[in-house]
């Protein structure tokens, strides 16, 4: 009887007797290693071997016997966890029949329920997967393990709040009907039990409230994503009184000012959408990206809940990629221009909106000495760069900058503005833009936006101005005596 | 004949010359791809066809699709050939396809790069004067593919 399969694919698909299926290492090991026990406890070959019995034993519950050798050959190796969980780690998801895909989310709960060497790593690439079918037993791993985690993986728990606050906040917008049933080929009655995560959408709300009230130092970890997030689920009743309550103790504030690392901003995006947003942005050159584009989108953005997911994407350009300046000048295309692309292809006003304001965030929270640089240049430059063909692009990006700043946060309003002025003098000094000539004596611009550019970037701290433009700016009303002096 | 071993190699776009060999071994990705047709066959019934613009980042070719392989391969995708042939197919167009004992097969997607000029199916072939066994480029039809045209 031939093995049993871990991943689909029909003939076009390479054998997973050939080595280039992702299939074959486990498979060959398993070839040489048919039943593992643990007179085999030295073999190289465990590892893959027993992963494969693993994922395709077809009994269930999972034969005992197989957790006793994978527990007396990590006791035995120490390396041997992280050898199991890297050959888990090694098959594509997306692919893997719903069989191995339930076994793999058992292999993950027991690695994690014994602390083993490898566990992290492995929930962390589940969480980026999410949602998929069966992904509340993930939910269940990690609640179950919080007060461990909390204490020694802070990381990974911090990881696992950030991915259910982003999956709920887009199924806010747009809720993903569950994906269907796929037939497991055993019939086994784990299969048959799973659940999506759309299913149990109270566990999971008061599960995120509860790590953020018990364990918020942990969380923290997330930054000013963190109140991103929050602010999106405000409506939600369950987050309201969090959300006053973080307020009144200024935690939400503090932990604005703290940058969104970048592995963050990776974990809201799947790990497909990063190898070809990466492949795009330091590979593809000016003029050749149009069909990447088009495969991009078909495959992530024109699927149910697709649209919803842009504005994490728009972090994580933000975010999580900032390119050498060898790759800046190798002539590829560049983050600004891949965000207008992402910016023009939202059909929905509501997500174009989140989207700008993924792309303006770092800017409400920017301080010279903290802020990173890379973190706003994009919005600028998608700003200064449509200037000459796409001005509507400038006069909106401009215009919801405004918005943000008068309503973004009512009670933070001047703060916000500083920081946004701030913002706009670094991206000159660090030479992102020349000067904001370019904005400010524009003539393409809508008048109204410029003048209250002009207005906006010289009251309170007219040297910023000044020293942004180049030029003497002393009252708005000067505009057009400006407009003279800047067209010379 | 061709050295032994030859068979083996894998060329790149840029390499393919039209012979009645099944002997191409080599790596694309599919940029775009025709609506599929259905062609009467008075022997073998129906086999569906399909009509695929690939490449890499040497030259793009026209990749015929046959049966099952126009519905399991999509733009975007990287393919790796194995044993195809380059010839001319009804005809004068002139394609690249797996063929009866070749073989196509999905290895990646999305990450490679690619050229859309030359393509190999614009060319006009001739004999070699020298050896009349070979076929050598005598002129271009047309820089970029005039079934596929490229987006800009």
């Amino acid at each position: 009887m031939a093995p049993p399969r871990l991943l689909a694919g029909g003939e076009h698909h390479p054998s997973p007797t050939t080595p280039s299926s992702p299939e074959h290492p486990l498979l060959a090991a398993h070839l040489l290693l048919p039943t593992p026990s643990a007179s085999d406890l030295s073999s190289p070959h465990l590892p893959h071997a027993l992963a494969f019995s693993f994922l395709t034993d077809p009994s269930s519950p999972l034969p005992r016997r197989l957790l006793v050798l994978l527990h007396a050959a990590g006791a035995r190796f120490p390396a041997f966890y992280s050898a199991f969980a890297s050959a888990l780690l090694s098959l594509p998801f997306p692919l893997l029949l719903p069989h191995p895909r339930a076994r793999l989310l058992l292999a993950a709960a027991e690695l994690a329920r014994a602390a083993a060497p490898g566990f992290a790593p492995l929930l962390l690439s589940l969480l980026r997967r999410v949602p998929f079918h069966g992904d509340a037993r993930l939910l269940d791993i990690i609640r179950d393990n919080s007060p461990f985690l909390a204490a020694e993986e802070p990381q990974l728990l911090a990881s696992a709040v950030f991915a259910f606050l982003r999956l709920l906040a887009r199924n806010r917008l747009d809720p993903v009907l569950p994906s269907p049933r796929a037939e497991c080929v055993n019939n086994c009655e784990e299969c048959k039990h799973v659940k999506n995560l759309e299913e149990c959408r109270e566990k999971l709300v008061s599960f995120c409230v509860s790590v953020l009230r018990d364990h918020f130092q942990p969380c923290s970890l997330i930054g000013r994503d963190l109140v991103l997030s929050l602010h999106e689920l405000v409506l939600v009743p369950e987050f309201q009184g969090l959300w006053k309550d973080l307020m009144s103790e200024r935690a939400a504030v503090d932990i604005g000012w703290v940058s969104t690392p970048g592995w963050c901003t990776a974990l809201a995006i799947s790990p497909e959408m990063e190898i070809q947003l990466l492949f795009l942005m330091k590979n593809v050159k000016w003029g050749s990206q149009k069909r990447y584009q088009l495969w991009f989108a078909r495959k992530h953005l024109m699927v149910p809940g697709g649209e919803e997911r842009v504005p994490d994407i728009v972090r994580f350009i933000c975010c999580g990629y900032h390119p050498t300046n060898e790759v800046i000048q190798s002539g590829v295309i560049a983050r600004w221009a891949i965000i207008g692309w992402l910016l023009t292809s939202c059909s929905k006003g509501y997500v174009a909106a989140n989207v700008k304001l993924a792309l303006f965030y770092d800017w409400l929270f920017f301080d010279e000495v903290k802020g990173n640089v890379m973190n706003i240049e994009p919005a600028m430059l998608l700003m200064v760069n449509s200037v000459s063909q796409y001005v509507d692009i400038t006069n909106m990006l401009l215009e919801f900058l405004f918005l943000l700043i008068d309503n973004y946060e009512v009670r933070r309003k001047e703060a916000i503005a500083q920081c946004v002025r701030c913002a706009f003098t670094v991206l000159v000094k660090k030479g992102v833009v020349p000067s904001l000539d370019v904005l400010m004596c524009c003539e393409k611009l809508s008048p109204l936006l410029r003048q209250k550019l002009v207005a906006f970037l010289s009251s309170s701290s007219p040297g910023a101005a000044e020293e942004a433009c180049g030029k003497q700016i002393n009252e708005v009303s000067k505009a057009a005596e400006l407009k003279r002096v800047c067209s010379n | 004949m061709a050295l032994k071993g030859a068979e083996a190699t894998t060329v790149q776009l840029e390499d393919l010359v039209p012979a009645a060999t099944n002997t191409v071994n080599t790596t694309f990705i599919v940029l775009d791809k025709a609506a599929r047709q259905a062609h009467g066959h008075a022997h073998n019934g129906r086999e569906e066809t399909c009509m695929s613009l690939v490449a890499d980042e040497t030259a793009a070719v026209h990749f015929m699709l046959w049966g099952a392989e126009c519905e399991a391969f999509q733009p975007g995708d990287i393919v790796r050939l194995t044993g195809g042939i380059f010839s001319y197919h009804r005809g004068n167009s002139l394609v690249l396809r797996a063929g009866k004992r070749g073989r196509a097969e999905k290895v990646g997607e999305f990450t490679m790069l690619f050229v859309e000029t030359p393509n190999m199916s614009e060319m006009r072939w001739g004999r070699d004067p020298g050896d009349p066994r070979k076929m050598v480029q005598e002129a271009v039809v047309s820089p970029y593919s005039q079934v596929f045209k490229p987006l800009h």
